[in-house]
């Protein structure tokens, strides 16, 4: 009997997707899944960046914080005690300052042209050479009653006054020539010329600087 | 993760993630956020206390520094008299009769005290007679330069001319003056006045 192959049994033609490809089958494994290496090594990298910035700032940085704030306080603190000590140093300064200081005086007395300096100036300037009837020192301002031979004399102590560090400026408000009479003599017969003073002296302070 | 005989479904996991998270910052929260922000804030509170004491502390150091600058130039300057604790009208009473003991005749006539702050001041005039220029001069000089501290404010001057010796001419004087007193370390008493201030 002859076999006569039908159109079925005629020898396929192989083509790759109908080949069967085995596969390995291991039944302890079934049902895992496959673990992504790579991408737990990039979780766990993730995980410990996040770990490391968290520990960084809001747990170090915060500490150094309250550190600093603390030290803060203990470098105020350490500042109030040296000035204390500072203090301390100084001891009786406050009750020795209150018996010298000239601060509670008013600028008037402050600024009063020094009395004995200028007695000394009168001294030195003007009695050597003229007659001073009466004089008033008030505040800066000497007022001279004087007398002298001519207006010359006098034009020259005020002169000589003017050079005075003592003195700012003077001037002569009322000058008169006065008669003289031999047989009643009063304090203006001494001389010729009698004249009002007036020397305005320069405050302490300015003598002193 | 298989703790229970099936794995956790993705819901869980997130949940559960959640959960680990918040515990984590309830655990920050209030182990490491509130006792840090406490900390600053109580050292904040201290540091601006403690700051307004340095403050005082410097005011007083400068205050005192310009005091001793100032002491160090009323020394060079030379006029070194001192203000008594008030009342030092004793002592006051008794200079006045030593430089006075250079005339002959003499008053003085002390005004009412006055007080400004701490500044006691006793205003009194003077009228002497001195037999010239130079015991004038020398009871006014003494005056300005004692120790007690006193300010002479004005002084009138007349000659008295004896018109047949003008060698002779003495000379009158009347001074107005203030001895200064403090009333630091000072008793008060009745006759202290109220203070202007």
């Amino acid at each position: 009997m002859e076999l006569t192959l039908g159109k079925s049994m005629k020898p396929r033609k192989l083509n790759k997707k109908n080949i069967p490809v085995k596969r390995s089958i291991n039944l302890a494994f079934a049902g895992l899944k496959k673990s992504n290496i790579r991408l737990g090594v990039l979780a766990l990298i993730l995980i410990m960046l996040s770990l490391g910035l968290f520990s960084k700032y809001a747990v170090y940085d915060r500490l150094v914080a309250v550190e600093q704030a603390r030290g803060e306080v203990a470098s105020v603190e350490r500042q109030i005690a040296e000035g204390k000590a500072a203090i301390e140093a100084f001891g009786e300064l406050a009750d020795r300052y209150a018996h010298y200081t000239y601060s509670g005086m008013t600028d008037a007395e402050l600024s009063r042209a020094d009395r004995k300096a200028v007695l000394d100036m009168l001294d030195r300037l003007v009695l050597p050479t003229n007659y001073v009837e009466s004089w008033t020192l008030k505040d800066n301002k000497l007022t001279l009653y004087i007398s002298g031979k001519t207006l010359q004399e006098l034009n020259l102590v005020t002169q000589l006054l003017e050079q005075d560090e003592l003195v700012d400026y003077c001037t002569v408000t009322t000058a008169s020539t006065n008669e003289t009479d031999y047989y009643d003599r009063t304090v203006e017969a001494f001389s010729d010329v009698t004249a009002q003073l007036v020397i305005h002296l320069r405050s302490s302070q300015e003598v002193h600087w | 993760m298989k703790v229970l005989s099936r794995d956790f479904t993705l819901k869980e996991k997130i949940m559960l993630l959640l959960l680990v998270l918040m515990l984590f910052g309830l655990g920050y929260y209030y182990f490491i956020d509130q006792p840090v922000r406490n900390e600053i804030a109580r050292c904040e509170t201290e540091k601006a206390n403690l700051q307004l004491e340095l403050d005082k502390v410097n005011s007083k150091l400068h205050t005192l520094e310009t005091m001793r600058e100032e002491l160090e130039n009323i020394e060079k300057s030379g006029d070194v008299s001192v203000m008594k604790s008030y009342n030092a009208s004793k002592e006051e009473i008794k200079l006045l009769n030593d430089i006075l003991s250079l005339t002959d005749q003499y008053v003085i006539n002390f005004g009412n005290v006055t007080r400004d702050g701490d500044q006691i001041r006793r205003n009194f005039t003077l009228q002497f007679t001195a037999r010239d220029f130079d015991v004038m001069a020398n009871i006014l000089g003494k005056l300005s330069d004692s120790p007690l501290r006193c300010r002479v404010a004005e002084i009138q001057c007349g000659r008295n001319v004896n018109y047949y010796h003008e060698e002779y001419a003495d000379y009158s004087v009347r001074a107005t003056a203030t001895f200064f007193e403090t009333m630091v370390g000072g008793t008060p008493d009745a006759g202290l006045p109220a203070d202007k201030k």
